[in-house]
């Protein structure tokens, strides 16, 4: 039985939950938790078929969660819940192997998420390798303020300051500001986590934005990508 | 303005949102409370998860007022964050509810 995995922080949601996915019951088993560190706690000790997650949560956030999961590897595949999504940023994260689910939703619509993600062949891909732009579109949809680490696969470290959502700086190796945005979007194979951030602010050194920052780095590599293949 | 709302819900339902609804009405008083106190904070989280489960089980007024508490409290504009109350508890008092 695939057991899935529900991380929400809203008591009266999870009721639901276990009232209207009880007819799904010979499908799939859901483990509910409270937050991201019940969940982390659920992955360390148990096998999940699918993982869905609101963001906005006490203690370990949904972000936090989804950096665990990205860097202990683990291949499931994961539904976000978000009261902030629009179609628009549905429709860009799905290109990122992220089923986006816009809050309010009917929990039948949830249900056929679930059961279309657990398909062999699911239309969405694993959160194995999930992008830095994934990331960084979760944390400017929630409108969040923090430091994001990245380390490199050769162990080159970098961050990304984000306030309220919008980039404000970036530092890796060298370089800062968009160079060093530009550099990180455009690693592969990059391990990704949340840095202390204790309430410090940085000045704003990125006035680009987030999305004209991805769609440049998407074109260097398309660029790089051309070049390798006609040498 | 005391005319009923009807809201159709799902019959499998039927037993949890009748508890919804009474905790729901049980919320107005500490949420007024939380207002006088200029507790914003704890309005925006109760406004938040009422508009995350208000559509899920077939409210979607309540889904609508959540993000109006949400945003006012956010704002901490107080008057518009004690009429948004208001509304919530009228709206609570005239709802009914038809499973299907």
């Amino acid at each position: 039985m695939n057991k899935v995995l529900i991380v929400d922080d809203d008591l009266k949601f999870q009721r639901l939950l276990m009232v209207s996915l009880q007819k799904y019951s010979n499908e799939f088993e859901i483990i509910l938790a409270n937050n991201g560190e019940e969940a982390i706690s659920v992955l360390e000790q148990k096998t999940v078929s699918l993982v869905v997650t609101d963001i906005q949560m006490p203690k370990v956030d949904g972000l936090a969660l989804l950096a665990y999961i990205n860097l202990m590897k683990i291949k499931a595949p994961c539904i976000i819940m978000s009261a902030h999504a629009t179609p628009a940023i549905e429709k860009r994260l799905s290109k990122n192997n992220l089923r986006l689910l816009s809050k309010p939703f009917k929990i039948d619509t949830l249900a056929q998420a679930i059961i279309d993600a657990l398909k062999p062949e699911r239309p969405m891909g694993s959160l194995k390798g999930i992008s830095i732009a994934s990331f960084l579109q979760m944390i400017e949809m929630e409108e969040a303020t923090c430091i994001l680490e990245v380390v490199s696969a050769e162990e080159e470290k970098g961050l990304f300051y984000l306030e309220n959502g919008e980039l404000y700086d970036a530092m890796y190796l060298d370089s800062n500001g968009d160079t060093a945005a530009l550099a990180m979007l455009g690693l592969e194979g990059a391990t990704i986590g949340f840095g202390d951030f204790s309430g410090k602010k940085m000045a704003r050194n990125i006035n680009t934005s987030l999305m004209g920052l991805i769609m440049d780095a998407a074109r260097i590599k398309d660029e790089s990508d051309s070049a390798l293949l006609l040498e | 303005m005391n005319d009923k709302i009807i809201v159709v819900v799902d019959a499998d339902l039927k037993d949890l949102v009748t508890v919804f609804l009474d905790e729901w009405k049980q919320d107005i008083d500490p949420m007024r409370k939380s207002l006088e106190d200029e507790d914003y904070e704890t309005i925006r989280k109760l406004g938040h998860n009422l508009k995350g489960v208000g559509g899920s089980c077939g409210f979607d007024a309540i889904t609508e007022m959540g993000a109006s508490l949400e945003t006012a409290a956010k704002e901490m504009k107080f008057d518009l964050t004690g009429k948004t109350i208001d509304l919530l508890s009228s709206y609570l008092d005239r709802v009914e509810m038809v499973f299907e």
